[in-house]
């Protein structure tokens, strides 16, 4: 996957066209994914009167449950390493508090049945059973209408997500005019701030002997880069000048809100997959909103999306990665335009490859932001389109051959 | 009939959004590149304020070299007195290549270079050079943005009729500038 070679080699320009379309093409398939899960709900699920009976307080508790530990779950789950993946629930006190959350879930379910089956509320029955055979409301995509609304609304209220408890978490301290002892990292961050035609964004520095850098910020007017003082160390200025123009070309095609909506999306599709997984448990197969279609081809497809809503949360993780690797060629690709200079980035690339150890100070949420993987060499320079398809970053190795393909580009 | 009406109306309510629209764009876009110029002013002036303090603390310990620095400070002074456009972009190139004289000068001498009192003017020299190259590079980068929308539909209607005009790109007037250094590698005598 997005595997470079001299084929789609292009200049500086072209490689961020080229980029920006393949993060349009991704952002599609989420949402097609997004749809598809939602649409095979509609499909396939029965609403009969016991069945919507049932949903009703399962979408309340499962709306509140998502809802409430939508930012957590979501930040969480995606930037993970990799080979935590498969172990994302076993972290303790989340493990306890899930079990919790399941077990009030089914008990009260089970409450609500049996009342429901013993005392016969009139009103509720009425209104749950097919009494009201309104065509709107069979035929009305409640699945769909969902995912959409819950993909629309949360990412509407992540945009505003804190960036001081990112800062603080780092130990990053800022630097002004009145720090005279760094001019050269300001400077740098003039000029290149200049170059791209934003204002300045702040500037903070880690005390952290591993090279590397990262920018946070959903706004471009407002956003700030942070670099380790190992960066500093190890870099000369041309190459100083290469990292900070692929953060300042991060902040200015607004990746860090870009991401965002991707771990948000993540979050929803996550969110649904549960959901219609435990509603296609309870609600079982019945298929009759399908007119028409024999049983078999409506089995087919039934099993189709099942295996879909169960892969979901992987196959959203793989997007959301691929994604994460455009926007790496993308700023690649915007820093050259910057510094009229791949050949520098390119360099200061080989250098942090060489000198890579694992920052510690950053810790895995933010890795998608950072010049290269914070876990360490290991990560950058893996091998094998299984660990690529997890790397939030592209491997080393490919950013220096495009960058230096851009470099050849430039002077011929 | 009706129905022929309403998908008339659409199209002129597209139409007129889509104009609106493109006057838009076009009005912000020229003020970035209106701004973008007055930015390489801006570089200028600092590079103009500059110049003094760097002359004043190398004067010590260049005696040997009193050409260079003459240099730099009347180029100096011709950019500072420039009236017209031309006349300044000419005056500034000038300054431009005096001061990489300089710099090839402190180069020369180690123990110039590592001076306390020059190093960190040498820096602030260094960036303001490149600010100066950076802000016409993106004048130039906003500018061809500017022109080529311009050029291209549907923006190019709105832009002839309501008469916006090509903004001249930043170029090297020089032409001994433009010219790539000459590398004589054979090894004759």
């Amino acid at each position: 996957m997005s595997e470079p070679t001299l084929t789609h080699a292009h200049n500086i320009y072209e490689q961020q066209t080229h980029n920006r379309r393949m993060t349009w093409l991704l952002i599609i398939a989420f949402i097609l994914l997004i749809t598809v899960i939602g649409a095979g709900f509609d499909v396939f699920l029965t609403i009969d009167a016991p069945v919507r009976f049932l949903m009703l307080p399962f979408v309340l508790l499962m709306l509140g449950s998502g809802i409430w530990n939508f930012r957590q779950h979501a930040a969480e789950g995606l930037w993970k390493e990799p080979q935590k993946f498969a172990d994302d629930d076993t972290d303790g006190e989340n493990v306890l508090n899930r079990w919790l959350l399941e077990i009030t879930l089914v008990t009260f379910l089970l409450l609500f049945f049996l009342l429901a089956f013993f005392f016969h509320p009139r009103p509720f029955i009425r209104f749950f059973s097919q009494d009201i055979n309104f065509p709107i409301a069979r035929y009305l995509p409640v699945g769909t209408t969902f995912a959409v609304i819950i993909g629309i609304v949360s990412i509407l209220t992540s945009l505003s997500w804190g960036k001081n408890s990112i800062l603080w978490s780092v130990h990053a301290e800022q630097l002004d005019e009145t720090v005279a002892d760094l001019p050269e990292l300001l400077n740098v961050v003039k000029e290149m701030s200049l170059a791209a035609g934003i204002p300045p964004p702040k500037v903070y520095m880690v005390k952290d002997s591993d090279p590397n850098a990262f920018t946070i910020g959903t706004i471009p007017t407002d956003s700030s880069i942070v670099v380790t003082s190992g960066l500093l160390e190890l870099l000369n200025r041309e190459e100083l000048q290469g990292v900070i123009a692929h953060e300042m070309s991060h902040i200015r095609n607004s990746d860090t809100r870009l991401m965002t909506i991707i771990t948000v999306l993540f979050g929803a599709v996550l969110l649904l997959s549960e959901w219609m997984k435990k509603s296609a448990f309870l609600g079982g197969f019945a298929g009759s909103r399908v007119p028409g279609a024999g049983w078999m081809l409506r089995g087919v497809f039934f099993i189709g999306w099942l295996l879909t809503v169960l892969f979901a949360p992987l196959i959203a993780r793989i997007v959301a990665m691929a994604v994460s690797r455009q926007r790496e060629y993308l700023a690649d690709a915007g820093g050259a335009e910057l510094t009229r200079n791949p050949k520098a980035l390119a360099h200061a690339l080989i250098k942090i490859e060489n000198a890579a150890e694992p920052t510690t100070s950053f810790q895995k949420g933010i890795a998608h932001m950072c010049i290269v993987d914070p876990s360490g060499k290991k990560l950058n320079s893996q091998e094998g389109w299984w660990a690529d398809l997890f790397a939030t970053h592209p491997p080393l190795k490919n950013r220096i051959l495009l960058l230096n393909a851009m470099a050849y580009e430039t002077i011929k | 009939m009706v129905f022929f009406f309403f998908v008339f109306l659409a199209l002129v309510i597209i139409l007129i959004i889509a104009a609106i629209s493109g006057y838009n764009s076009l009005i912000q876009i020229r003020n970035q590149v209106r701004n973008a110029w007055k930015q390489i002013d801006v570089q200028l002036k600092r590079r103009h304020d500059l110049i003094p303090n760097l002359v004043n603390a190398v004067r010590g310990q260049m005696e040997f070299e009193k050409g260079t620095l003459e240099g730099v400070i009347q180029a100096r002074a011709a950019a500072v007195g420039a009236t017209t456009v031309a006349d300044s972009m000419a005056k500034e190139d000038v300054l431009s290549s005096a001061l990489s004289k300089l710099f090839a000068v402190v180069e020369n001498y180690p123990t110039l270079k590592a001076n306390e009192s020059v190093q960190p003017l040498m820096e602030e020299l260094t960036t303001t050079e490149n600010q100066i190259t950076f802000s016409r590079q993106f004048y130039n980068d906003i500018t061809t943005t500017y022109n080529t929308k311009l050029e291209m539909f549907p923006t190019n209607l709105v832009a002839s009729s309501m008469g916006f005009k090509f903004f001249p790109l930043f170029q090297v007037k020089d032409a001994a500038e433009r010219e790539a250094p000459t590398v004589d590698l054979s090894l004759k005598k």
